[in-house]
């Protein structure tokens, strides 16, 4: 499969970082990949994401400033470009091999 | 004076004997079923802190509750492939989408944060590691399942497991 394919996911849940402390939340999921004008049908993507949490640190500032405590946040999170993500194919799939590689393996020693 | 010394000694060496098999018990990793063929399912769970220890996390979906998290206690959900949403409620809601894929397992964690008036459950995504890390090993007792079907009863998971 040529490097760079596209393909499109779907974000299924998004919440950004509340009130006393609550982190904010991301789950993603792949649906497909374009190849050579055909679609590979994608699931089982792991990559779902909380920020850090600061439930601790509200409790903490509770004893101090009272209700005001309920005003920390969490933080948010964010998936940057790049990363990594791991999934599954839903079907099988037949990639056609390019000649020039074909003929590569051909004369390859073994 | 050295008679009560030995009196301590022997009794704290058999509290510790008698705590030892408790303590290891509840160090015996959970193992999770893998759900029926062409189903999935997610384990909810919720870790035995102090914050909101009096609390229940009450996991609902579609208006109907389907199980209870008490402080340090899991279920797993066997339900159908594709989008579900849950929530939790106490003074305030929160909610959860998940995409259940079939023959996997999802997980996801409550917390009880603060509130104005009480606490407040959050219900986030999580992992099989963040299970594992957190130690919950107590399956919520079949009272506080239902009455949404697809919470596994503890015969239920025995049976899963092949026991």
């Amino acid at each position: 499969m040529p490097a760079g394919v596209t393909g499109m996911g779907e974000i299924i849940h998004a919440k950004s970082s509340g009130g006393s402390g609550a982190s904010g939340e991301l789950v993603l999921t792949a649906r497909y990949l374009e190849v050579d004008g055909r679609r590979l049908r994608l699931r089982s993507l792991q990559m779902s994401a909380v920020g850090k949490d600061q439930m601790q640190l509200a409790l903490a500032a509770a004893q101090a400033f009272g209700p005001f405590a309920l005003a920390v946040t969490g933080k948010n999170i964010e998936i940057v470009k790049g990363r990594i993500g791991l999934a599954k194919t839903a079907e099988a799939f037949d990639l056609p091999i390019k000649t020039s590689v074909a003929s590569e393996a051909v004369g390859a020693p073994r | 004076m050295k008679f009560v010394n030995v009196i301590v000694l022997a009794a704290s060496v058999a509290a510790a004997a008698m705590a030892a098999p408790v303590v290891a018990a509840e160090k015996a990793p959970v193992v999770i079923p893998p759900p029926p063929p062409g189903k999935g399912q997610i384990v909810f769970y919720r870790t035995g802190t102090m914050m909101g220890a009096a609390m229940g996390c009450s996991v609902n979906e579609k208006g109907q509750k389907i199980s209870s998290l008490g402080s340090g206690k899991y279920f797993i959900l066997v339900t159908e492939p594709g989008r579900h949403e849950y929530m939790v409620k106490s003074e305030a809601k929160d909610f959860l989408a998940l995409e259940v894929e079939p023959d996997e397992t999802q997980y996801a964690m409550c917390k009880i944060k603060m509130g104005m008036m009480s606490g407040r459950p959050d219900l986030r995504p999580s992992t099989e590691a963040e299970f594992v890390k957190a130690g919950t090993n107590r399956l919520v007792d079949a009272d506080d399942m239902g009455p949404g079907a697809g919470a596994l009863r503890p015969e239920e998971v025995v049976k899963a497991l092949g026991k």
